[in-house]
C-alpha cells in the first residue's frame, strides 16, 4: 500500500493511500476546511429559489445511487421520473446532468453537492465510470484546444486589410458619435438642468441609441444609468453634474488618444466600449500565477444582460482582480464557477490598464479550499487611501474591492454604516442587512464588499472563521 | 453647493459667469475657453469630481448597542436547520412544534445563520415555544427590528396596576380600558365593578356591553345588583349580556326565577318512571317525559332574556322551551326528575319535543361547563342510529370531557373501523401527540381496513378523511415504517369519485408528512449527545 504525505499550509499534513484522502491528526474544522463548502456556498450556485429548494430535498441520500468520487470529479444517478446521470468537475464545480432541465445548474446537481457537503462519506473512492471519464476528458480538451487557438492564431494578408478597413470605419462612428455627445451635453449645460425634472426617459435613450449605433456602447451606458437621477434624490444635480463631467473628461481624453500613455489609452479604448480580445489578454504579459481568494460575487442586470462580477484577491501577489461573466438569461450558465469563500491556486491575466483590475483566469489547479479569514483585511482609512491612489491612475475607476476588518454594522434608519474600532465607518447600501447584523452579533468581522465611492455594497463575511455569502438574488 | 453647480442648475445662458469656480486645486488646471464656456465647464466639474472621490473622508459613527452576550446553548446540527428552514417556509409547517419540542428536549438553540427566518417567518401561536431557541443573539437582535419585539422575552407584567389607574380608565382609549379593566377585575375585582358602574351613564351602548362582559371573569353576587339593573337597559345587548351573566349566578334572582320556569316546563310524566318489566328491563328505565312549554310569555321572560320572538322557522313553543333549558344547569334536571344524565337524555329522545330538548341541554352544558353532562351528550350523539349532521357545538363541548374519556371513546371507534360514527371521530383532534405505540398501530390498523373499504367502493363515513392528516401529526415515530407501507391509491377513473378523490387527497397528505417527520427523526437520532 502505497502512502503519499500531502503537506497543508499549517505544517499539518494530510495522508494520501489507494483508499482516498485520510484526514487523520486533523482536527475536525481542518478537516472542514480543506475540502467541504457550506450548503449556503452551494445554494448560492443555484439560478432562482426554486431550483434551490428542489436541490435542497434531492441533497439526500436516499435518492441517490451509485455515487462516487475520484481525485478529480463526483457523481451519481438520481432516481426522478428517470434515471439521471449527475456528474461534477472537482476543480471549478462545473456540473453537468442527463436531465432535461433548461436550467444551470439543475436541481440533481445541486442535490448531488449539497450531499457531498453533508455526507462526504457516502461517496466511495472508486474507478469513474465511463460516463463520468469521457466527461472530464472532453473538458479537458476543450480547454487545451482554448489555449491553442490562443497561441495559434496567423492572419492571412486579406484578413490583416479587412480588419484595418473595419477598424477605420468603426473609429469615424465612434468620432461622429463623441462630437454628437459634446453638443448634447453642452446644450444640457447652457440650458440647465432646471429643467430635467421634467423630460421624459426618451431624452436621454435618443442620444444613447445614437452612441450604441456609433459603435460607443460604453458611453451609451453611461448616459443611461444617469437617466434616472433628476428629481431622485435630494443631491441629484451634483451627483448628475459629477457623472456628466466624469463623462466629458473621458470625451475629451478620446479626442485626444494618441497623447495619450499607452495604458491610459487602453483604459480610454475600454470605456468607450471598444472590446480587447480574450485571447490576446490571455497570451498577454500581465499573467500572474498565486493563491486566489474570491471575496464575493454578485450579479448586475443592464438591459438584458446578466453580468456576474467576482473579487479575487492574491496571497503573495497581493493583487485585486475582477472576473466578468455574462448571461442573457438565468437559465444560460455563466461559464465557469467561482464560489465566494473559497481559494484556488490559479494564472490570473490582466486587461492591459493604468490601474489592472479587469482580468481572465488562464489556468487552474487542483480543487478549491475553503478560507477561515479574508486576505488583505484592512482599515477604513486604508480603503479611502487605496480607492483615492486607483483614482489616480484611472480617473473613471467606478468601482473596487473592499476587504475590511475590524468593523461592526450599525443599524439605522435611514442608511446603514460599518463602522471600525476608531468610528470611522462607511455606508451600506440602501436596504436592511440582517444576515451581517446577525452573524456579527455587534463583534467586529471581516467584511468584503464593493465600494463605489459612496456605498459599499456587502458581498461576504468572516465570522468565527466561516465564511458566509451575504448578497443573494432574491431578495429575502 | 459651489459656484458650478449653480450655474449648472441654472444654464450658463442665463448665468453669464465668466469663471465659475468648483472650489478645488482644478480650476488651476483647467480654464474655461470662453468659446466652449459649456464644455469647459462640463471638464472642471468632472475633474473636482475625480478630486472630491479621491480625497474623501469616512464618516464617524459609534456603534451605540453593546454586543451579544456569549451563547449558552450548543447549537443544533445542520440537518435539522435545513429542516427547520423548510417548515419556517411554510413546507409542513405543521411539523414545526415537534421540531421546537425535539430541540428543547436537548436544550439547544438554532443556529444563527436561521436567525433572520426565524424571527420574520415564526408564526404568532408559536413564538412562546420558539422564543428558548432563540439563544442570546436571537433575543439580542430582536431590539433592531419592531417586528421582532417578540423574540426579546420581555412579557407585559400583567398582575400589577399602575399608580394612576384611576386616570387611565378615565382617560384611555376603549381597547386601553377594557385591557385595564380585565386586569383590575383579576386584582380587585369590587372596584373593577365600581368603575363599571360609575361608567355606565356616560357610555355607549356597544362600551356598555363590552365592560359587562368583562365582570364575566370573576363573577360573584355582589355583581349581582348591577346586573340585575342592565336588565333594565335600553340597549338589547347590555340587557343580552346581564342576563346571560345572572344566570351563572345561582343565587340571583333570575337564576331563581329560571330555575322555577324550568321545572314547570319540564317534569315528569304522570306515570314517572314505570318500573321496568319483562323486555324493557335490559334496555334501560323507561323514564317519561313530559314537556309544556307555555303559549304565551310575559314581560319578566323577555326581561330575565328570552326573546319573544322566535327566530325564522323555528316554532315559538319549541325556542322558549329550548332557552329555558338552555340557561339552568344541567344538574338541575339529575335533582328534579331523580335520573341520571344518560336516562334524561334517553327520554328526551322519546319525546316530541327531543331536538329543543337536547339542543337545550347541550347549551346549558357549555354555559355551565358540566363535564359529565358533556359526556352523556357526546355518548347520546355517538348512540344516533341514524347519523345526523354532527352538531356545530360539538367540538366545543368536547373540549369539556376529560382526557381519559376522550380516549376511551375513540379507542372504541378505532375498534369499530369503519363502522365508528362520525361524533366518536370527532374525539381525535383532542387527543394531544405523540401517541402512544399501542395507540398509534391501533390506528394505523383501523386506517387499514378504512383503505380496504375505500378500495372496494364500499361506503366510508368521511369523518375518518379528517383525521388523518392530524394522525399524520401525531403517530408515534415507531410505527412510521408500517405506516409508510404503499397505500392504495385509486386509478384514473376512480380519481374523480367524491370519496375516493378524498381518500387520496389525505392519504399523500399523510404519507408526505410521514416521510417528512422521519426524516427529521432520523436526524435527530443522528445528534450526538
Amino acid at each position: 500500500m502505497t502512502r503519499t504525505k500531502v503537506p497543508l499550509e499549517n505544517d499539518k499534513h494530510v495522508v494520501l493511500d489507494e483508499t482516498g484522502v485520510s484526514f487523520r491528526g486533523l482536527s475536525p474544522l481542518e478537516r472542514e476546511a480543506h475540502l467541504n463548502l457550506t450548503q449556503e456556498q452551494i445554494l448560492a450556485l443555484a439560478p432562482d429559489p426554486a431550483s434551490a429548494a428542489a436541490g435542497r430535498k434531492l441533497g439526500v441520500q436516499k435518492t441517490w445511487n451509485n455515487l462516487g468520487k475520484s481525485e478529480r470529479a463526483l457523481w451519481g444517478e438520481c432516481q426522478g421520473s428517470a434515471l439521471y446521470q449527475t456528474r461534477s468537475d472537482f476543480t471549478n464545480l462545473a456540473v453537468k446532468c442527463s436531465c432535461p432541465s433548461r436550467k444551470f445548474p439543475c436541481k440533481h446537481g445541486i442535490g448531488l453537492l449539497l450531499l457531498f457537503a453533508s455526507s462526504p462519506q457516502a461517496f466511495a473512492s472508486t474507478a469513474e465510470p465511463e460516463w463520468v471519464a469521457s466527461w472530464i476528458s472532453k473538458r479537458s480538451e476543450t480547454s487545451a484546444k482554448k489555449e491553442a487557438k490562443a497561441v495559434e492564431k496567423v492572419e492571412t494578408p486579406e484578413d490583416i486589410a479587412a480588419r484595418e478597413k473595419r477598424s477605420a470605419r468603426r473609429e469615424r462612428r465612434v468620432e461622429e458619435g463623441l462630437e454628437g455627445l459634446q453638443l448634447f451635453l453642452s446644450d444640457i449645460i447652457r440650458n440647465g438642468f432646471a429643467g430635467l425634472e421634467t423630460k421624459g426617459p426618451s431624452f436621454w435613450e435618443v442620444q444613447a441609441a445614437r452612441l450604441v449605433d456609433a459603435q460607443a456602447p460604453g458611453l451609451a451606458r453611461r448616459l443611461r444609468s444617469v437617466a434616472d437621477l433628476p428629481g431622485s434624490r435630494s443631491d441629484w444635480p451634483r451627483k448628475l453634474l459629477d457623472e456628466l463631467g466624469r463623462t466629458a473628461l473621458l470625451v475629451s481624453a478620446a479626442h485626444r488618444l494618441d497623447d495619450l500613455e499607452p495604458v491610459l489609452k487602453e483604459e480610454v479604448r475600454q470605456q468607450l466600449g471598444f472590446t480587447v480580445a480574450q485571447e490576446s489578454v490571455l497570451r498577454g504579459p500581465d499573467a500572474v500565477q498565486d493563491h486566489w481568494t474570491v471575496l464575493g460575487q454578485w450579479i448586475e442586470e443592464y438591459e438584458r444582460l446578466r453580468t456576474q462580477r467576482t473579487w479575487l484577491a492574491g496571497e503573495k501577489s497581493q493583487r485585486l482582480a475582477l472576473l466578468l461573466q455574462f448571461s442573457a438569461a438565468p437559465n444560460i450558465p455563466f461559464g465557469e464557477s467561482f464560489i465566494p469563500g473559497t481559494r484556488f491556486e490559479g494564472i490570473l491575466s490582466f486587461f492591459p490598464g493604468p490601474y489592472p483590475l479587469r482580468a481572465l483566469v488562464r489556468e487552474r489547479f487542483g480543487e478549491p479550499s475553503r478560507i477561515q479569514h479574508l486576505p488583505r483585511a484592512q482599515s477604513v482609512a486604508d480603503l479611502f487611501a487605496r480607492f483615492g491612489n486607483a483614482l489616480a491612475q484611472n480617473p473613471w475607476l467606478d468601482r473596487y474591492p473592499a476587504v475590511l476588518t475590524g468593523a461592526v454594522p450599525v443599524p439605522a434608519e435611514g442608511r446603514w454604516c460599518l463602522a471600525a474600532r476608531d468610528g470611522a465607518a462607511v455606508p451600506l447600501t440602501a436596504g436592511e442587512h440582517w444576515k451581517l447584523l446577525t452573524l456579527s452579533g455587534g463583534h467586529p468581522v471581516e467584511v468584503a464588499g464593493e465600494w463605489n465611492g459612496e456605498a459599499l455594497l456587502p458581498l461576504g463575511m468572516v465570522a468565527e472563521g466561516r465564511y458566509h455569502i451575504l448578497w443573494s438574488q432574491d431578495p429575502t | 453647493m459651489n459656484r458650478i453647480e449653480q450655474i449648472a442648475i441654472v444654464g450658463t445662458d442665463k448665468a453669464g459667469e465668466a469663471d465659475p469656480g468648483s472650489g478645488t486645486p482644478v480650476d488651476a488646471l483647467l480654464p474655461i475657453a470662453p468659446e466652449e464656456k459649456e464644455w469647459s465647464l462640463l471638464q472642471r466639474a468632472g475633474a473636482s469630481a475625480v478630486y472630491r472621490l479621491a480625497g474623501a473622508r469616512p464618516i464617524q459613527v459609534a456603534p451605540s448597542t453593546a454586543p451579544t452576550p456569549s451563547e449558552t446553548r450548543s447549537v443544533c446540527p445542520a440537518g435539522i436547520s435545513l429542516l427547520m428552514r423548510s417548515m419556517l417556509q411554510k413546507e409542513h409547517a405543521e411539523v414545526l412544534p415537534e421540531a421546537c419540542r425535539l430541540i428543547e428536549e436537548r436544550t439547544s438553540r438554532l443556529p444563527f445563520t436561521l436567525l433572520p427566518l426565524v424571527l420574520t417567518a415564526t408564526p404568532e401561536a408559536m413564538r412562546n415555544t420558539m422564543q428558548p431557541l432563540l439563544g442570546e443573539r436571537g433575543r439580542w437582535l430582536a431590539q433592531f427590528n419592531r417586528d421582532w419585539a417578540w423574540a426579546s422575552g420581555q412579557t407585559e407584567d400583567s398582575a400589577s396596576i399602575p399608580q394612576n389607574a384611576d386616570a387611565l380608565w378615565d382617560e384611555g382609549s376603549p381597547s386601553e380600558r377594557r385591557q385595564l379593566l380585565a386586569r383590575m377585575r383579576g386584582t380587585d375585582s369590587a372596584r373593577a365593578r365600581r368603575w363599571v358602574e360609575q361608567a355606565f351613564p356616560k357610555e355607549k351602548a356597544e362600551q356598555r356591553a363590552v365592560f359587562l362582559a368583562v365582570l364575566g371573569t370573576g363573577l360573584s353576587m355582589e355583581d349581582e345588583a348591577l346586573l340585575e339593573k342592565a336588565l333594565d337597559d335600553r340597549s338589547s345587548a347590555v340587557r343580552e349580556e346581564a342576563a346571560a351573566l345572572l344566570a351563572l349566578l345561582p343565587e340571583s334572582r333570575l337564576a331563581v326565577r329560571m330555575r322555577d320556569r324550568a321545572r314547570a316546563i319540564l317534569h315528569l310524566a304522570p306515570e314517572g318512571r314505570a318500573p321496568a318489566k319483562g323486555k324493557a328491563a335490559s334496555s334501560g328505565s323507561s323514564l317519561s317525559l313530559n314537556a309544556e312549554p307555555p303559549e304565551g310569555i310575559d314581560k319578566t321572560w323577555e326581561r330575565d332574556g328570552i326573546a319573544a320572538k322566535p327566530p325564522q322557522g323555528v316554532g315559538k313553543r319549541a325556542f322558549w322551551l329550548e332557552e329555558v333549558i338552555s340557561r339552568v344547569p344541567p344538574d338541575l334536571w339529575e335533582a328534579s326528575l331523580e335520573a341520571t344524565p344518560d336516562e334524561i337524555l334517553e327520554a328526551a329522545g322519546k319525546t316530541e319535543w327531543k331536538g329543543s330538548i337536547q339542543d337545550g341541554l347541550m347549551r346549558a352544558a357549555l354555559l355551565f361547563h358540566d363535564s359529565p353532562w358533556a359526556v352523556s351528550i357526546w355518548d347520546n350523539e355517538i348512540a344516533r342510529t341514524k347519523p345526523i349532521p354532527l352538531p356545530h357545538r360539538l367540538e366545543e363541548l368536547l373540549r369539556l370531557v376529560p382526557l381519559p374519556e376522550i380516549e376511551k371513546r375513540v379507542t372504541r371507534a378505532l375498534q369499530d373501523a369503519t363502522r365508528a360514527s362520525a361524533p366518536a371521530l370527532a374525539g381525535f383532534p383532542f387527543l394531544p401527540g405523540p401517541w402512544s405505540l399501542q395507540f398509534s398501530r391501533r390506528y394505523v390498523e383501523a386506517l387499514r381496513k378504512v383503505e380496504t373499504a375505500v378500495a372496494q367502493k364500499e361506503k366510508v363515513e368521511e369523518t375518518w378523511f379528517g383525521t388523518v392528516e392530524d394522525a399524520a401529526l401525531k403517530l408515534s415515530p415507531s410505527v412510521f415504517p408500517e405506516a409508510l407501507i404503499p397505500w392504495w391509491e385509486p386509478s384514473e377513473e376512480a380519481r374523480y369519485q367524491h370519496t375516493t378523490h378524498e381518500w387520496k387527497r389525505v392519504i399523500n397528505r399523510f404519507t408526505e408528512i410521514l416521510r417528512f417527520r422521519q426524516e427529521l427523526a432520523k436526524e435527530i437520532d443522528s445528534w450526538p449527545i
